[in-house]
């Protein structure tokens, strides 16, 4: 089933938000991981809210908002966030208070904030949607769960779906994400920056070409604990098959790298195999690595095929390209959890 | 889209009993599984009651297999027992399994385990972080799970709140419908914690005492924890193995209350589109009997009784809700209602509202409060919850 994109929007530690600067300047990372800039939350939100809601809630609401702009009754199929960790801010403050109150008086509100669903409820909330509503807290498939469950609906007949992967770094979880190791460089890779990331990134979906049509999703497909290299491979032909695609037709690869040894060797080896020659793009120098990322790859690839044009500091190797008529997103969390993901022109 | 979709496995674990003829046992016998908690640390162990499973970590890490040294979320644990159980009872192949599709449902996943760290962490105290905070994410129990069983087909976890679960068996029968797959593990898992009990309390919806669904004078819920998975086929895949039909599902739908964060709209709306999306998929079948999310709280009950009142009207099927049972088990509720159900459709037996003194009357009839053996064809199970997260699941015969 084809997805036309119809609108995209995200917020990450560049300036994605707007259309007018998007990706011109490059802001330097002060933060030691790719901090997200926050938009005046004010411009969108009445300042109660903006001053109530949780950071990770008002960047949902502030990049669903921005897609639903593209759709005249405002009122989406279907609602449907990835979120690895969920709501941090308010799980870490409800925590605190019970340490030290210990389980005392507590207000409700950060325990009320704190569900993984909080996001989809609230921008249905805002909007008045009823429709199908569902949140994916799945690891490194949290975005693609959300994007299977999208397809899935188009599909069925359903439309106008808005879907999106968002997550959030609280100072709390920096620390500990730094002492399990995870999401952080080793300095191996291709770029000297932090690895963890945050960010919000929303796409708005049907299943036939509207005139604000951005893209197409030709298809994804995700790949778990496969055994070897030649099993990713395999799966990454037999998606091309299903949708009639040839190797030799893809423009670009937009690969996860991260900055660690580790992972970074995996998208190497598809570089000296499968995508041997092709144009290799990174994303996450943008996004940073967090387990809906690759939700900004597909965001990048969608900027990449409407405007017909490669970002700045995105090119790993091959030749810099002018035209774009299919992109891979491929993607990888800790060679656990794989997907792959294409795109092209309407 | 005109796929069938069995269920040929089943699996449980809740404060009734360890697998499915316990909980049967207990259901039939109208012995709830309310107690003061005996495994959870809290301060309230006096103050208020659980649907607590009876066994402790290491019991179930022995039952399992693991080292009791090994740090493994209850949470986990509770879904290892219970889909263990579901493949077993299915006599799926390990060869069978290894592409089956795993959708998981929790609302705190590895919570219980961090939360006890976290107090360390503040402190700035030594923290093994690895065995504090690995498990912590939803996905991690369900990566635990699906290793432990063997189902490597793709795993999908979904986090809905208290709807978490009924939602994963929704979504793997859309899958298996759209032909995306043969068979799939769907359910849900979650376990007590101190962070859900002290939410609760300060929402100020639990009843200290064991809790009485649609009574009048009901005072709140009580929290429970379990785990319970379905396996799901296809019609092929049933017939390719000659596997034991124990239901089909029929119908399921999903919408949103869009009315608060925690509360239930006062006419049930969510609930209301989430039944007629279900009633439609399932072709307007009658139904013969509702188990409803009826959590005991007095917002819910009344809500969702509105809601039901206005979809079936005169034609009201017989109902009830197994909460006081149980305890809401939140992320696992949907899957151990669809048990229920799907126990309901096998022995032709309704399990009752327990400690009802005065009904509500909002619903033309009262629910019913002692088993009722009766030819049971169809069942609804609803679950209600929090983001407004609306979800109703239809099983037949």
């Amino acid at each position: 089933m084809k997805a036309y994109i119809n609108a995209t929007s995200s917020i990450s530690s560049q300036s994605t938000l707007n259309e007018e600067n998007y990706l011109e300047e490059w802001i330097p990372i002060e933060a030691d991981y790719h901090k997200a800039v926050d938009p005046n939350y004010r411009d969108f939100l009445d300042p109660k809210m903006a001053r109530r809601m949780a950071r990770i809630i008002k960047m949902g609401v502030v990049t669903s908002s921005k897609c639903l702009e593209e759709l005249q009754n405002n009122s989406p199929g279907a609602i449907i966030i990835g979120t690895g960790l969920g709501c941090l801010q308010d799980t870490a403050k409800f925590l605190k208070d019970i340490v030290e109150t210990e389980e005392g008086l507590l207000s409700p509100t950060a325990f009320i904030q704190s569900t993984h669903n909080t996001i989809a409820g609230q921008i249905a909330l805002l909007i008045g949607c009823t429709n199908h509503n569902f949140t994916y807290a799945n690891r490194g498939f949290s975005f693609e769960n959300a994007l299977g469950d999208a397809l899935l609906h188009l599909e069925e007949g359903n439309n106008d779906i808005l879907v999106g992967g968002i997550d959030e770094v609280i100072p709390e979880t920096n620390v500990i994400l730094q002492k399990l190791g995870c999401f952080q460089s080793d300095n191996g890779g291709v770029t000297s920056s932090p690895s963890l990331g945050e960010g919000a990134t929303m796409f708005l979906m049907s299943s036939h070409q509207k005139e604000n049509s951005l893209a197409v999703i030709q298809g994804m497909k995700t790949l778990f604990k496969p055994n070897s290299e030649e099993e990713v491979i395999e799966s990454i032909y037999g998606l091309l098959v299903e949708v009639g695609v040839e190797i030799n037709q893809i423009d670009g690869v937009l690969m996860g790298y991260n900055n660690s040894k580790k992972d970074d060797d995996k998208y190497d080896q598809l570089v000296s195999s499968i995508f041997q020659g092709k144009s290799i793009y990174q994303f996450k120098n943008i996004s940073g690595e967090y387990f809906t990322a690759s939700a900004f790859g597909c965001h990048l690839a969608t900027k990449m095929i409407a405007y017909q044009k490669e970002y700045p500091q995105t090119l790993v190797s091959g030749d810099s390209k002018k035209e774009f008529e299919y992109i891979v997103v491929y993607n990888h969390f800790h060679s656990d959890y794989h997907s792959v993901t294409l795109l092209s022109k309407c | 889209m005109t796929e069938r979709v069995y269920v040929t496995g089943w699996g449980i674990i809740s404060a009734l009993g360890n697998d499915i003829e316990e909980n049967l046992h207990a259901l039939k016998n109208k012995k709830s599984g309310i107690s003061s908690p005996l495994f959870l640390k809290t301060n309230y162990a006096n103050q208020k009651v659980v649907g607590e499973v009876k066994l402790s970590n290491n019991d179930l890490k022995k039952q399992l297999g693991f080292e009791v040294s090994k740090t493994i979320s209850r949470t986990a644990l509770l879904g290892m027992i219970a889909a263990k159980e579901s493949i077993r009872l299915s006599g799926l192949s390990s060869n069978e399994l290894h592409s089956a599709l795993f959708f998981n449902g929790t609302s705190v996943g590895g919570m219980d385990v961090s939360e006890v760290h976290y107090k360390a962490f503040l402190e700035g105290e030594e923290v093994n972080y690895k065995e504090a905070f690995s498990g912590h994410d939803c996905g991690h129990s369900t990566e635990t799970i699906a290793n432990y069983i063997g189902a490597l087909g793709e795993t999908s976890t979904i986090s809905t709140a208290c709807s978490s679960s009924a939602n994963t068996i929704m979504q793997a029968c859309r899958t298996i419908k759209g032909g995306k797959a043969e068979v799939a593990i769907a359910g849900g898992t979650d376990a007590l914690s101190v962070f859900t009990l002290n939410g609760f309390n300060s929402l100020k919806i639990l009843d200290d005492h064991p809790c009485k669904p649609f009574d009048k004078n009901r005072k709140g819920l009580n929290l429970g924890e379990g785990a319970a998975y379905l396996v799901l086929e296809s019609e092929r895949s049933v017939r390719a193995r000659g596997a034991n039909v124990l239901g089909e599902v029929i119908g399921y739908g999903n919408a949103n209350d869009a009315y608060h964060q925690t509360a239930s709209s006062p006419q049930g709306e969510g609930a209301l589109n989430a039944m007629r999306k279900a009633m439609s998929v399932a072709d307007d079948i009658s139904i013969d009997y509702i188990n409803v999310h009826g959590t005991g709280t007095g917002n819910n009950d009344m809500s969702e009784s509105m809601a039901v009142n206005s979809l079936f009207k005169e034609n009201m099927p017989l109902y009830s809700s197994t909460k006081a049972y149980t305890g809401h088990t939140l992320g696992a509720a949907g899957a151990i209602e669809a048990v229920f159900s799907l126990l309901s459709l096998r022995h032709n037996l309704l399990f009752p509202c327990l400690r009802v003194d005065t009904p509500m009357d909002v619903i033309s009839q009262p629910p019913i409060f002692d088993v009722v053996e009766k030819e049971v064809n169809t069942v609804m199970s609803n679950s209600l919850g929090f983001g407004g997260n609306c979800s109703a699941l239809i099983f037949k015969k």
